[in-house]
């Protein structure tokens, strides 16, 4: 089928009309001021988790042992604040915990019932001239407040009896000097990182998924919306006007590009947002954390894996949106839609959630059928979407899953536009699988 | 110049919907198209308009495949018809008219003169959700006639209208007419085919029963119609003993009477004033479509029925 001037009229009317009836509705307006905050604030996640970390939680200890030859508050400081090799925990204003020591064990335990302190540590000593302690907490026993407690009560016990039996504080610190521990990815060629690399790895992982969900939400609304429009046109009966001013090829890729339109909009500005927020994280970090925090960008979302998953995003899009619009027109009634676009929300969520749980590690990345679905066109933009940020795949794989996903766009378009050309004027039959290759049998 | 319709046939599964469909409408015309629900309006209509393929047989206008001409050729009013619920009006106007080649400035400023000359011009905003069923139907009338095509096919235009928008259809499809447009729609008001229509083809079951000019169908019924009053006898019961004769509609002072093939109503009238009647009306009149539709429909129905129980099929 060749493609003429009044084809090329047709199809940007159509598409025209399906862009401003979605770009109007209060449910696209409000879904993408929500989907910008969204992106804006992933993208500034590692900003809000060091904001999160700042706020110093509060413990205090109680010494009421008489000559306890060790000091509690510097041991729990220690154990609580742990140096990281960058060495940014010994600033003052980065520490997580702030220790501070008691004077009344009544009035502290009283801070603790009211939240004002997380913890209370009382050093007792008793008949036999042991030390004892309790910790006053409203969390849980299980909890790291009460494991530490329980560590700084040993390490002060151990102090106070080293101390008794002679041992000088010098010779105590040179006993329990941390020894230097390094982790380290079993992967030779990835690095775990520095300081700061946990936050920042979430924020990367953050964004990423907030990208892939927000395709497996594109396909799933705006494929539904597809399909509900052309069963709209059918149980209105528009469909019998329309058919005679447009050919049913051209409603069917008006259609398509009117609400590929919608969405790559609002995709557009979800990406333009987190970049622009990843961009800023620097300044607002500077704002919210004053002048000492410093944050990198995110280091696994390069321009590259931008560019593809745009480039998948956008095909995978198309995809869906054809068999969607196809499905939409076996249906005579709204309320059988639903129904009959099951099958494609299967795959779509399929494929999503494989990705999801292979780049959060409950699914080995590299098993052979993790790997193969990459490069299945329904899935691929998911699967080799993720494979690429995690950097198992390379440019070569990427380029070969786009070129399967465009000759699957162009076979699923020729199959959709017979199935939509017949589909459209079948009435009162059930969706089904039958109707369906009626429907492809008759189309033309 | 016409659209001419030659031996359709379509099926759809086990069901033959035309058997061979033929008629010709001619541009500056009316055309009736008359069937019983089901008889192959909607059908013949759709392969006209290329939604559909026929089997066998050809449509063409100006002798070129109807698939070949231009979509802005026709101006279908569908018998399913409706409108985009949630969409305004005039926007839903302008975009019929964009998809049939008119720029959107144009397809305005028509929509809102065909608005104006319905009476409805305040309507342009509403949404279509909003409008009466009759409503609808002048918009839907509207969509059709606003890019000017040729040919206007037209499906039970006139079902659900009140006599002021039926009158206001009426001098749109004259004025459509006398600027040389070929005019085809169905309808079940046979009051509408004896007042508008130039030429009929009446259809069942996918057949041809009758077609040609309308003077022409009535003229070949073969039925002479009498309308004879006489004063003084309001039974007029002597007529049941002629037996050319069939009393068809009894009138307060007059009956109508359809004479057997080949009589002349002279005759009627010699045996009336044979009997020395003080005759006060004779009339000879043409059939109307209603008697010459129910006749001919009914008739097959009635073959069809005979033919299946004699084969040996069920019976519906």
């Amino acid at each position: 089928m060749s493609i003429t001037k009044a084809d090329i009229a047709n199809i940007g009317a159509v598409a025209r009309r399906e862009f401003v009836v979605r770009a109007h509705t209060r449910t696209y307006l409000l879904m993408t001021l929500v989907l910008v905050l969204a992106a804006a604030l992933t993208g500034l996640a590692p900003v809000a988790i060091g904001a999160l970390n700042r706020d110093a939680t509060n413990v205090a200890v109680y010494v009421g042992a008489a000559d306890l030859r060790a000091d509690p508050v510097a041991t729990l400081d220690v154990l609580l604040n742990p140096k990281s090799a960058g060495g940014s925990a010994s600033d003052a204003s980065a520490k997580a915990f702030t220790v501070t020591r008691s004077n009344d064990l009544e009035a502290s335990r009283a801070e603790v019932a009211d939240g004002k302190l997380t913890a209370l540590l009382d050093i007792e000593r008793n008949a036999t001239g042991e030390t004892v302690f309790t910790v006053y907490t409203r969390e849980r026993d299980t909890s790291s407040v009460a494991a530490i407690g329980r560590q700084a009560a040993s390490s002060i016990a151990i102090a106070d009896r080293l101390a008794h039996a002679g041992v000088s504080p010098q010779e105590q610190a040179a006993l329990f000097a941390a020894p230097a521990v390094t982790i380290q990815s079993p992967d030779p060629t990835a690095s775990v990182g520095g300081a700061g690399a946990l936050p920042q790895q979430e924020a990367d992982a953050a964004v990423m998924f907030a990208l892939e969900l927000f395709l497996l939400l594109a396909i799933v609304l705006y494929g539904n919306w597809i399909a509900q429009s052309v069963a709209e046109e059918k149980s209105s009966r528009m469909m019998e006007i329309i058919l005679a001013a447009a050919t049913p090829f051209q409603l069917l890729v008006g259609k398509v590009l009117g609400v590929s339109l919608a969405a790559l909009l609002q995709f557009a500005a979800v990406i333009v947002a987190s970049v622009v927020a990843i961009l800023s994280e620097g300044q607002v970090a500077t704002l919210v954390l004053g002048e000492a925090a410093g944050i990198d960008l995110p280091s696994g979302l390069t321009p590259g894996i931008l560019v593809a998953f745009s480039v998948f995003f956008v095909l995978g899009f198309v995809l869906f949106a054809a068999l969607y619009a196809a499905a939409g027109s076996l249906v005579s009634r709204m309320e059988d839609v639903t129904q009959v676009v099951q099958p494609m929300t299967l795959v779509v969520c399929g494929g999503y959630l494989v990705a999801m749980y292979a780049s959060i590690g409950l699914l080995d990345s590299r098993a052979p059928w993790v790997v193969a679905l990459s490069w299945v066109p329904f899935v691929s933009p998911y699967t080799m979407v993720s494979r690429l940020a995690a950097g198992e795949a390379g440019p070569l794989d990427a380029a070969v899953a786009i070129a399967l996903l465009a000759i699957t766009i162009v076979a699923a378009a020729w199959i959709a536009s017979r199935v939509y050309a017949a589909g459209v004027l079948m009435y009162g039959q059930k969706p089904s699988i039958g109707a369906m290759w009626k429907a492809l049998r008759e189309g033309r | 110049m016409a659209l001419v319709i030659d031996s359709l046939r379509k099926r759809f599964g086990t069901v033959q919907a035309l058997d061979g469909i033929s008629f010709t409408a001619q541009p500056g015309q009316v055309f009736g198209f008359l069937g019983a629900n089901g008889a192959g309006k909607t059908t013949t209509m759709r392969i006209v308009l290329d939604v559909i393929r026929a089997d066998e047989g050809s449509a063409t206008w100006n002798g070129v495949p109807t698939r070949d001409v231009p979509r802005r050729t026709w101006g279908y009013l569908p018998e399913e018809r409706g409108l985009y619920p949630r969409m305004k009006v005039l926007d839903q106007l302008v975009f019929i008219g964009v998809l049939h080649g008119l720029t959107r400035a144009e397809a305005a400023r028509r929509a809102r003169h065909w608005l104006g000359r319905f009476r409805v011009p305040h309507y342009a905003d509403r949404r279509a959700e909003e409008l009466s069923k009759g409503n609808e139907q002048k918009i839907q009338f509207i969509a059709a006639v606003l890019h000017d095509p040729d040919v206007l096919l037209m499906d039970e235009p006139f079902t659900g209208l009140d006599p002021i928008n039926v009158a206001l259809l009426k001098e749109a499809f004259l004025e459509l007419r006398d600027r040389g447009k070929a005019l085809v729609f169905s309808t079940h008001q046979m009051e509408m085919v004896e007042e508008l229509c130039d030429a009929i083809a009446i259809i069942d079951s996918g057949r041809v029963l009758v077609s040609g000019p309308t003077a022409d169908v009535k003229r070949d019924s073969g039925h002479a119609v009498v309308r004879l009053g006489v004063a003084g006898d309001p039974d007029l019961a002597w007529l049941d003993a002629l037996p050319g004769a069939r009393v068809t509609r009894s009138g307060r002072d007059y009956h109508e009477l359809e004479l057997r093939d080949g009589l002349a109503p002279g005759w009627i009238l010699r045996e009336a004033l044979a009997r020395d009647a003080q005759v006060t009306r004779f009339e000879i009149a043409q059939p109307s479509i209603e008697d010459i539709f129910v006749e001919r429909v009914g008739v097959t129905t009635t073959d069809e029925r005979t033919l299946a129980a004699v084969n040996g099929e069920a019976v519906r």
